[in-house]
C-alpha cells in the first residue's frame, strides 16, 4: 500500500512536471524567435529554455519505469513482475543519455549519441503501440482497455517529440547561422516557420498527456 | 458517463501541474535576473517571461483551497454544512480579483490597496486554517479526518511561505527599476542577489509544502 501510493505520487509528479515545466518553455520560446530581441538576449533565452525543457524531457523518459511499476503492482499486465527490473535499468540507462547529450557541448560527439537516441524513441513508439493494440484485442499484456489507451497515448507522445524534432531541424539550423552572421529577413523567415510546425506538435503532446491524466483518472470501462 | 468527481480531481491535479510546475521556469529564470553577466535587455526580456509564468502558480493558489473542498464535498465531508458549502468559492472569487488588481495594477495607489486586501485575505486564510479547522476537528463540529486536517495544516504552511517569498522579495522591484534606470553597480547586484538568497529557503519550503500535500492526497493516512 505504501509503495503503491509512493509509486502513485512520483507518477503525478511526473506529470506536473513535465505539463507545467512545458509551459515555461513554450512561452519563452516566443521571445526566443522575436526579431526585437538581441542575439546575445536570443541566445541567453535559448539557454534558459533548453534547461528547462530538461524538466519535461527527464519526465517523459522516467515515464516508463514508474508507469509501468504501477501497473506491475497493481497485477495489471500477465507479464512477471521482475521484469519490471529491466524497465528501470532502460529508463536509467536512457536518463543518463538523455541528461548527457544535454551537458554535452561537444556536436561531434554529440552526433551519432543523438542518432542512438531518436532510433530509441523510434522503437519505442511501435513497441508500445504493438502493446497497446495486442492488449485491446487479445488483453495481452494489458489486462485493461483503459491502460491499453493509456499506453496509445503515450506511444503518440513520443512520436510527436520524434516530429518536434523534425520540424525543429531548420530552426536549429537558422538559429545557429544567426547567431554567426547576425538577423535576416530570411533566417527570421526559417526560424518562425519551423517554430510554428514545432509548436503544433507541442500542442499535440499537451492535449495527449492531459487526455492520458485523464484517463487514468477516470479508469472507464471500454 | 464521466462522474463529477473526476473533473474535480483533473482540476486539482492541473492546478498542481501550473503550481508546481510552472514554478520551475519562475524560480530558474529568477536565477538569470540576478546574473551580472546578462545585460539589462536581457534581464528585461527575462522579468516579462516570468512575470507571465508566475500568473499560473498565482491563480493556482487561489483556486486549490474551493477545487479541494469540492473534492471533498464528493467524498462526502462536510454534510453538516449542506448546500453552504458552495458559498466556498465566493471569498476566493474576491481573492482573485484582489490579486489580478494588485499584479496589473502595481505601483499605483489602488494597486496597493488591492495589495492590502490580498495580504488581509492571505492572513485570514491562516487564521481560518490553524484557529478555525482547529476548532472544527478538536470540537467534532463536522467531521475532519487527521488527513484531511493534515491537509488544511499544508494549505495554511503554504500560504506562509508565500508570505515569505513576498517580504523576503519586496527589496528586489525597487532594486530592479534602479538597475533599470541607472545601471548596472556592484550594489545594486548585491542588493538583488541578496533577495534571491532570501527568497530561496522560502521557496524550497513552499515547494516541499505542496509536494507533501499531494503525497497526503494520494495516500490518505489513516484511512
Amino acid at each position: 500500500m505504501f509503495l503503491e501510493s509512493i509509486i502513485l505520487w512520483l507518477h503525478i509528479l511526473l506529470f506536473v512536471y513535465w505539463l507545467g515545466g512545458d509551459l515555461g518553455v513554450f512561452y519563452s520560446s516566443r521571445f526566443r524567435n522575436s526579431p526585437n530581441y538581441d542575439i546575445k538576449t536570443r541566445q541567453l533565452i535559448a539557454k534558459i529554455t533548453s534547461n528547462i525543457d530538461m524538466a519535461p524531457k527527464t519526465t517523459m523518459v522516467l515515464m516508463i519505469p514508474i508507469g509501468f511499476s504501477l501497473v506491475a503492482i497493481n497485477n495489471l499486465w500477465v507479464i512477471p513482475n521482475w521484469i519490471i527490473i529491466f524497465f528501470w535499468i532502460f529508463g536509467l540507462a536512457w536518463l543518463i543519455l538523455v541528461w548527457w547529450l544535454h551537458l554535452t557541448k561537444d556536436l561531434e560527439k554529440k552526433a551519432p549519441w543523438a542518432k542512438f537516441d531518436l532510433i530509441i524513441r523510434y522503437v519505442l513508439f511501435i513497441l508500445l503501440l504493438i502493446i497497446s493494440f495486442t492488449s485491446f484485442f487479445n488483453n495481452y499484456p494489458l489486462l485493461e482497455n483503459w491502460l491499453a489507451l493509456k499506453v496509445l497515448l503515450f506511444a503518440l507522445t513520443i512520436f510527436c517529440g520524434i516530429m518536434i524534432r523534425i520540424s525543429a531541424k531548420p530552426y536549429i539550423l537558422a538559429f545557429g547561422k544567426m547567431t554567426q552572421e547576425g538577423s535576416s529577413p530570411e533566417i527570421e523567415k526559417v526560424i518562425t516557420k519551423s517554430a510554428a510546425n514545432a509548436r503544433r506538435w507541442v500542442k499535440a503532446i499537451w492535449l495527449l498527456i492531459s487526455l492520458a491524466a485523464f484517463i487514468g483518472i477516470w479508469k472507464p470501462l471500454i | 458517463m464521466v462522474d463529477i468527481q473526476i473533473f474535480w480531481l483533473i482540476f486539482h491535479v492541473l492546478i498542481l501541474v501550473y503550481w508546481l510546475g510552472a514554478d520551475i521556469s519562475v524560480f530558474y529564470g529568477s536565477s538569470q535576473l540576478t546574473n551580472n553577466k546578462n545585460s539589462i535587455e536581457t534581464r528585461l526580456a527575462i522579468i516579462k517571461i516570468i512575470s507571465f509564468v508566475n500568473w499560473f502558480p498565482n491563480i493556482a493558489n487561489i483556486l486549490i483551497f474551493p477545487v479541494g473542498i469540492m473534492l471533498l464535498v464528493g467524498l462526502g465531508y462536510f454534510s453538516e454544512v449542506g448546500e453552504l458549502i458552495y458559498l466556498v468559492w465566493v471569498p476566493f472569487f474576491f481573492w482573485f480579483f484582489f490579486i489580478t488588481g494588485s499584479i496589473t495594477q502595481r505601483g499605483t495607489y489602488i494597486g496597493k490597496v488591492y495589495s492590502y486586501l490580498d495580504t488581509s485575505m492571505r492572513i485570514i486564510l491562516i487564521c481560518f486554517v490553524y484557529l478555525g479547522v482547529s476548532f472544527l476537528y478538536f470540537l467534532d463540529v463536522i467531521l475532519i479526518e487527521e488527513w484531511v486536517l493534515l491537509k488544511f495544516y499544508l494549505y495554511g504552511f503554504i500560504l506562509i511561505c508565500s508570505f515569505g517569498i513576498r517580504y523576503s522579495y519586496s527589496d528586489f522591484t525597487p532594486t530592479f527599476k534602479k538597475l533599470i534606470e541607472n545601471g548596472s553597480t556592484p550594489e545594486i547586484e548585491k542588493k538583488l542577489n541578496l533577495s534571491r538568497n532570501k527568497v530561496k529557503p522560502w521557496v524550497i519550503s513552499l515547494w516541499i509544502g505542496l509536494v507533501l500535500l499531494s503525497y497526503i492526497g494520494i495516500s490518505k493516512p489513516g484511512i
